[in-house]
């Protein structure tokens, strides 16, 4: 090798690795800096990268490929924005989050009771003479956490307050709210009764706040203590906030989605000679075994789910519940393992609370629609390890389970609920590029 | 007054020849198309154009071949690929040279044939993965183009007309070989004879 051959060979890599630097830190940079952008980007161009091929499939001069992007967009916004507002609507707010501790907290001591035979004041069956040690224990704990604060206490009182005021000058059709909001002030009296504290105590004092309030509440509201202005000016600003961010989601999604192998070619010119057949075999490789797990996932995900609502509405439970939980149930069985524990756990919270239930199955009733929900949950479950899995998703990507189950808590340690359902994906992203990178180095005898 | 000639601000209509206004309307036309004849693509579309896997196609057709081809330099020396690498591209030399050669064990390598500019080299890469049966080192600075099999299958899927004249090419280019291997065995064994 001559001294001009070893100088130039020494240069570049010197310029390589400032530059490998520079880019990292830059990366690095971009990454904290541009945080709030990351998620509004990753799902435009995941959404992209899911809708590609169905994309790349049209041809002929009537689709025209902005007009296709543009309806594309258009679905994709618009399940979206109608997905995320109809969990929205159906998740509990305010007063009711308050009611549905009330009911879960009454329904559950109703339920132990019937369980373990204490009804009526009786000694208990088998099951509480043989566990009612260890199970009260753990029972108290429940209740114990589903008791309301002193702060929702008085909150709740004040409504009540407020709504059997409105019960005196109500119409006809309010009968059904007023029928609920007393039936739940009964169940927590009830609660009161079994925690054994003071009612008439705490109804006074309500009594007393409600009637301070009654100045300020504006009539017919649920109550809020949050001054009107404040809330509309935090309400923009949190708009504008969200706003500026997502706006990226649809430039990702539509850049990406007409990207026609551009952005692929830039990336390859930086590929020196001698690994570029390689990087592009690699790349190949991992496209088509993620775009396949990603794709089998999904169906797979909204079959369970579909599984899961249409076993929910047989049992009874009414279609909005029905709906809300099997997407939950569908979204989670990403999770291995945990997503069927996930929607078995929602399934049997609101098993718990269901009241008048018309179930289409004529043997189920409140008392045992605890047991079907957990019998949907197992049968979704099983159709899913015989059926969906093997044959939409196929063997492809196989994970150990304990890398599954480390990686599920480790992923919600670190990253919270997102980190709980993004953790698999991400280990199969790692898995497919490192095995098939490996490989790829073996291949081309690199390594 | 008459106005003189000096004082008159408005100049004579000029009236252009017929060449004249055909040489215009190129020159207007072609800075409005200047980018895209201009492009690396066009010259690439151009360039394919003269290669046999391609001669069939339209300009349109070529264009979208274009887009999935990518255009790589080489160094004196260095392997565009080497023996026993699976194949994944059809590489075609733009311009220099290309050695194929089949390494022996005193580090010596046996020179088979020597490319240039138009010829292209790995084409069975396009059919399936199976290892490269010989390398090919660029012995002067070399530009080449490299049409990888997994875009020419995607190209397959959504246009079909494009993929359908490369495959047939690609068949005639085989057969061609497999024939002249016959002819020269069949030299030889009458030789032997």
């Amino acid at each position: 090798m001559t001294e001009q051959v070893r100088a130039r060979k020494f240069r570049r890599l010197i310029v390589y690795s400032l530059a490998g630097l520079f880019f990292a830190l830059l990366s690095i940079g971009l990454f904290v800096g541009l945080k709030p952008l990351l998620l509004p980007f990753i799902l435009g161009a995941f959404l992209a990268y899911l809708f590609k091929p169905l994309a790349n499939s049209f041809k002929g001069p009537w689709a025209i490929k902005y007009a296709r992007a543009a309806a594309f967009l258009f679905i994709v916004g618009s399940s979206l924005y109608y997905g995320t507002k109809m969990i929205k609507e159906s998740l509990p707010t305010g007063i009711q989050k308050i009611e549905l501790k009330v009911r879960l907290q009454y329904r559950f001591n109703e339920r132990y009771l019937a369980w373990m035979g204490l009804q009526d004041n009786d000694k208990g069956n088998f099951i509480y003479k043989s566990l009612g040690p260890e199970l009260d224990p753990f029972k108290k704990k429940i209740v114990e956490y589903l008791r309301l604060t002193d702060e929702e206490r008085k909150q709740f009182l004040v409504y009540h307050q407020q709504t059997e005021t409105k019960n005196k000058t109500a119409a006809a059709g309010d009968e059904v709210v007023n029928e609920k909001a007393d039936r739940y002030y009964q169940y927590y009296l009830a609660n009161l009764k079994a925690a054994k504290i003071d009612i008439e105590n705490l109804s006074k004092q309500a009594k007393d706040e409600a009637a301070a309030k009654s100045d300020t509440v504006v009539a017919g509201s649920t109550n809020s203590d949050l001054p009107k202005n404040g809330s509309q000016k935090s309400n923009l600003a949190a708009l504008a906030y969200t706003l500026t961010n997502w706006i990226i989601f649809p430039l990702a999604f539509i850049f990406i989605l007409l990207d026609r192998g551009q952005i692929i070619h830039f990336f390859m010119r930086l590929i020196p000679n001698r690994y570029f057949e390689l990087t592009h075999a690699v790349i190949e490789k991992v496209d088509d075994a993620l775009g396949k797990y990603i794709r089998g996932t999904i169906i797979q995900c909204s079959l369970v789910g579909l599984t899961l609502i249409l076993g929910f509405y047989l049992c009874g439970i009414e279609l909005k519940i029905a709906i809300l939980i099997g997407v939950i149930g569908g979204i989670t069985n990403a999770i291995p393992f945990v997503g069927a524990f996930i929607a078995c756990v929602i399934g049997a919270i609101y098993s718990l609370i269901a009241e008048n239930i018309t179930p289409i199955l004529p043997f189920i009733n409140e008392n045992n629609l605890m047991l079907a929900v957990i019998g949907v949950v197992a049968f979704a479950n099983l159709l899913d390890n015989a059926l969906y899995q093997p044959l939409v998703v196929g063997s492809a990507v196989n994970i150990h389970p304990l890398v599954v189950i480390i990686g599920v808590f480790g992923g919600s340690i670190m990253f919270g609920f997102a980190g709980l359902i993004f953790a698999i994906p991400a280990i199969v992203i790692f898995k497919v590029v490192t095995e098939t990178f490996f490989q790829g180095l073996k291949d081309y005898r690199i390594i | 007054m008459k106005p003189s000639p000096a004082n008159n601000p408005i100049p004579e209509p000029t009236t252009l020849s017929t060449h004249e206004k055909k040489t215009a309307m190129r020159i207007f036309w072609g800075q409005l198309r200047k980018n895209d004849r201009n492009s690396a693509d066009n010259d690439i579309v151009k360039f394919l154009k003269k290669i046999p896997f391609f001669e069939n196609l339209k300009k349109r057709q070529l264009e979208q071949v274009a887009q999935v081809i990518y255009a790589r330099d080489y160094r004196e020396g260095e392997y565009v690929f080497e023996i026993g690498q699976p194949g994944a591209a059809l590489f075609i030399i733009q311009s220099g040279e290309v050695a194929i050669e089949i390494p022996s064990d005193d580090n010596e390598a046996t020179q088979l044939a020597t490319l240039t500019k138009h010829a292209f080299l790995g084409e069975l890469a396009l059919l399936d993965e199976s290892p490269r049966s010989a390398s090919a080192r660029a012995i002067v600075p070399t530009k080449v183009l490299a049409l990888f099999r997994k875009d020419l299958d995607q190209l397959a899927e959504v246009n079909p007309d494009i993929s359908t004249p490369i495959y047939k090419a690609l068949a005639m280019i085989i057969g061609n070989r497999l024939k002249a291997t016959n002819e020269l065995i069949e030299k030889k064994l009458k030789a032997v004879a």
